[in-house]
């Protein structure tokens, strides 16, 4: 229990101390979650939609792989973005290994399932559900759209919910595509993990303390989004 | 009134010889029917008769396997124009809800057809109120009880002011002693609005109070046919059905 107040302690400190580091660490791991979460939405939500609403050849095959996709292992996709992004690899001259730019596109590859097969099993269940009646109002298709959208609104808000866990708490595909920079791809997650190997239980407990305020915050706030939705 | 090629021009919806297949077995098979401007048209028969599915066809939101359509007057293939549809509304057995508010149930399509955003809030008031809802205008949709999810869904069908009106079993989920009242103010409504109506319904009843005339399917054929009044006195096999 020592361990856990001197953490308690160490955080009240780190954050009435506004230790820079810290905090620089704090501000890189948001601006790597509202990153990868946006891209992940803007790719996820309209492929969501299109594999719910839309029947083709091979829907069925890609919403199993995106499916699968849910439990892509970080480890392996931060093995693979690396592969792809190193020195003499397809990508190395972009320059993009061991930047946070390296964690946002593995963050991307992680969260694009999650919220694509989300949106897909709301979207589909939103049509045919409402289908007829939209078609029957006489909607175009945009106002379809509109109205979809709508319907699946709570769910879509679930989606960014779990695709925020996913970015807030990856630790391991960071760690291979970032390379835990001190000052440059270092984020909270990994932060933690090198305070633990150092032995310094009660800065690793500061930090995760701080991680979890911020998973807190944001999941609250998105929480009480989902709720006046709900009430509207 | 005849026109051009024997077409009716008083007609607001005429199909001659639709048939619809689902995993090889006709649901409808040669239907031929019409429907005049300001008339209303019951449709009776029992469960698997072929009911739903004329009038989807009839509203334009399924393609018949064979036969042809014409709605005011403009044949329809399979491409369905959007100016078609907004000319309808369609109460559909157990009515989907938008999730939201009660108003937003009126409001949203209101705007959908066009409507700006005052006009359409006083439209789905004015709807409400018709159909004794308006305290629950601000009230999730989601928590109305069963004959107020009906009485919702027609006032939302009918703030659209259709020219053709398609109900499929309006009065389900509506206890007896509420019909009359709720039957009496859409019969108004539609004599009002000079709206042709097709009516599904199970209960002979409602047909004789709402319709004038009404086609009984069976087994996705037309059975009978005529004046809802004298139907099932003059049709041993209606009255069977409708004892």
């Amino acid at each position: 229990m020592d361990l856990v107040w001197s953490g308690l302690r160490e955080a009240v400190r780190i954050l009435l101390a506004r230790d820079p580091e810290i905090v620089a660490i704090f501000g890189l791991s948001l601006r790597i979650a509202v990153w990868a979460l946006g891209i992940s939405l803007l790719i996820g939500l309209p492929l969501g939609v299109l594999l719910g609403v839309v029947h083709f050849r091979g829907r069925g095959v890609l919403l199993s792989i995106f499916n699968a996709g849910m439990g892509l292992p970080p480890t392996v996709v931060g093995l693979w973005v690396a592969l792809f992004l190193w020195r003499n690899g397809p990508l190395g001259d972009l320059h993009l290994i061991y930047t946070p730019a390296a964690i946002v596109i593995a963050e991307v590859i992680l969260t694009t399932p999650i919220l694509v097969a989300l949106v897909a099993a709301a979207a589909a269940g939103a049509k045919e559900r409402l289908h007829e009646f939209f078609l029957s109002l006489g909607t175009t298709p945009a106002t379809y759209l509109y109205l979809l959208l709508r319907e699946i609104r709570l769910p879509l808000l679930a989606a960014v919910i779990a695709g925020f866990g996913r970015v807030i708490s990856e630790v391991g595909a960071a760690m291979i595509v970032g390379g835990n920079i001190r000052g440059e791809t270092r984020t909270l997650t990994t932060a933690i993990v090198l305070e633990v190997s150092k032995g310094a239980f009660d800065r690793a407990l500061a930090i995760s303390f701080l991680l979890l305020a911020l998973s807190f915050a944001v999941t609250a706030f998105l929480t009480h989004l989902q709720h006046r939705v709900r009430e509207d | 009134m005849r026109g051009e090629g024997g077409i009716d021009v008083g007609d607001v919806l005429r199909v001659r010889g639709v048939r619809v297949v689902r995993a090889g077995r006709a649901i409808l098979d040669g239907i031929d029917l019409h429907l005049a401007a300001g008339e209303r048209l019951g449709l009776a028969g029992p469960n698997g008769s072929g009911k739903t599915t004329l009038l989807k066809v009839l509203a334009l939101l399924l393609s018949p396997t064979e036969g042809e359509r014409e709605v005011f007057g403009i044949p329809v293939g399979r491409t369905v124009p959007t100016e078609l549809r907004r000319r309808m509304a369609v109460v559909f057995q157990d009515p989907p809800l938008l999730t939201g508010t009660v108003l937003a149930n009126v409001y949203l399509p209101l705007r959908i057809r066009g409507l700006g955003r005052k006009k359409a809030r006083e439209g789905a008031y004015a709807w409400l109120e018709r159909f004794g809802l308006e305290v629950f205008a601000g009230r999730n949709a989601r928590f109305l009880s069963g004959g107020e999810r009906a009485r919702l869904a027609l006032a939302r069908a009918l703030a659209l002011r259709p020219e053709m009106l398609f109900l499929d079993e309006p009065f389900a989920a509506i206890d007896a002693t509420s019909r009359a009242p709720f039957k009496a103010t859409l019969r108004e409504i539609l004599r009002d609005q000079g709206t042709s109506l097709l009516l599904i319904s199970h209960d002979y009843r409602d047909l004789e109070d709402l319709t004038e005339r009404t086609v009984v399917l069976v087994r996705g054929r037309v059975l009978a046919a005529g004046p809802t009044a004298t139907l099932r006195r003059e049709h041993p096999l209606v009255r069977e059905l409708f004892p």
